[in-house]
């Protein structure tokens, strides 16, 4: 890795536990470019929830299925980008998971915590790929 | 994760019962969180606190598991409080989920 930053791709089997290789390996490299706790939390939080849905909601656990795990990080962001091969979602068609009458409905509080975490959270068209970038606040 | 506390007074007078759950409030471990605190509310107590204080980390369905409590707490008349740790009352605050379930810093 050199000082200008670290871009990987790793592709994964449609299980959460294989999900722990790349999330060590990103935030292992934040860690090297200096991001503070709460950064590396916030990622952690993030990558965990999108891996989650990728894997249940996206891949539906089909152990036939992957998910691709692509990160860019230097020392001011990182760019995480998560992709599974199901049949996409509608972000709009989540309903808020923190209105009052949405709360005793399971869906959503993944995508909300990765929006109040990462700085910036884009679905593509399809929705089967999300897009989250983290600033680095700590950088002089 | 367990129910560690000794009944204090109150809880021995149906007052406030207290469910202590340990290490990461995640995935699986959350959904079983969640039927510990269903379970704590069946007896209508008239508190209920989830003492979080020694929890590590907690995700989507930890969050999910506290709205139920809060939820149900809510139907039957119980007053839900979280006792967090510096992690829960950062996701809770943050997600803006503490207007639902009330931060308490005491038992």
């Amino acid at each position: 890795m050199g000082t200008d930053g670290c871009i990987n791709q790793l592709q994964i089997p449609s299980d959460l536990l294989a999900a722990k290789q790349p999330e060590k390996e990103i935030l292992e490299a934040m860690e090297r470019f200096g991001y503070a706790e709460p950064a590396v939390f916030a990622v952690k939080l993030s990558l965990e929830e999108a891996l989650v849905n990728a894997v249940k909601h996206g891949n539906r656990s089909d152990p036939a299925k992957a998910i691709t795990v692509r990160y860019d990080v230097n020392a001011t962001r990182i760019v995480l980008t998560v992709v599974d091969e199901g049949s996409g979602f509608s972000p709009e068609d989540i309903p808020d998971c923190t209105a009052e009458e949405n709360l005793a409905r399971p869906c959503g509080r993944g995508i909300m915590l990765m929006r109040v975490y990462m700085d910036e959270v884009h679905y593509s068209r399809k929705g089967n790929m999300v897009r989250m970038v983290k600033y680095n606040r700590a950088e002089p | 994760m367990s129910l560690t506390r000794p009944p204090s007074p109150d809880s021995m007078h149906g007052g406030t019962v207290v469910v202590r759950l340990t290490a990461a409030l995640c995935g699986p471990v959350a959904r079983e969180a969640r039927e510990q605190l269903t379970q704590a509310l069946a007896g209508k107590p008239k508190r209920l606190v989830a003492d979080l204080s020694a929890v590590t980390a907690m995700d989507a369905t930890g969050v999910g598991a506290l709205l139920a409590a809060w939820l149900w707490a809510s139907k039957i008349g119980t007053a839900f409080a979280v006792l967090p740790s510096p992690t829960v009352r950062d996701v809770l605050t943050t997600s803006k989920m503490d207007r639902y379930c009330t931060l308490t810093e005491e038992l």
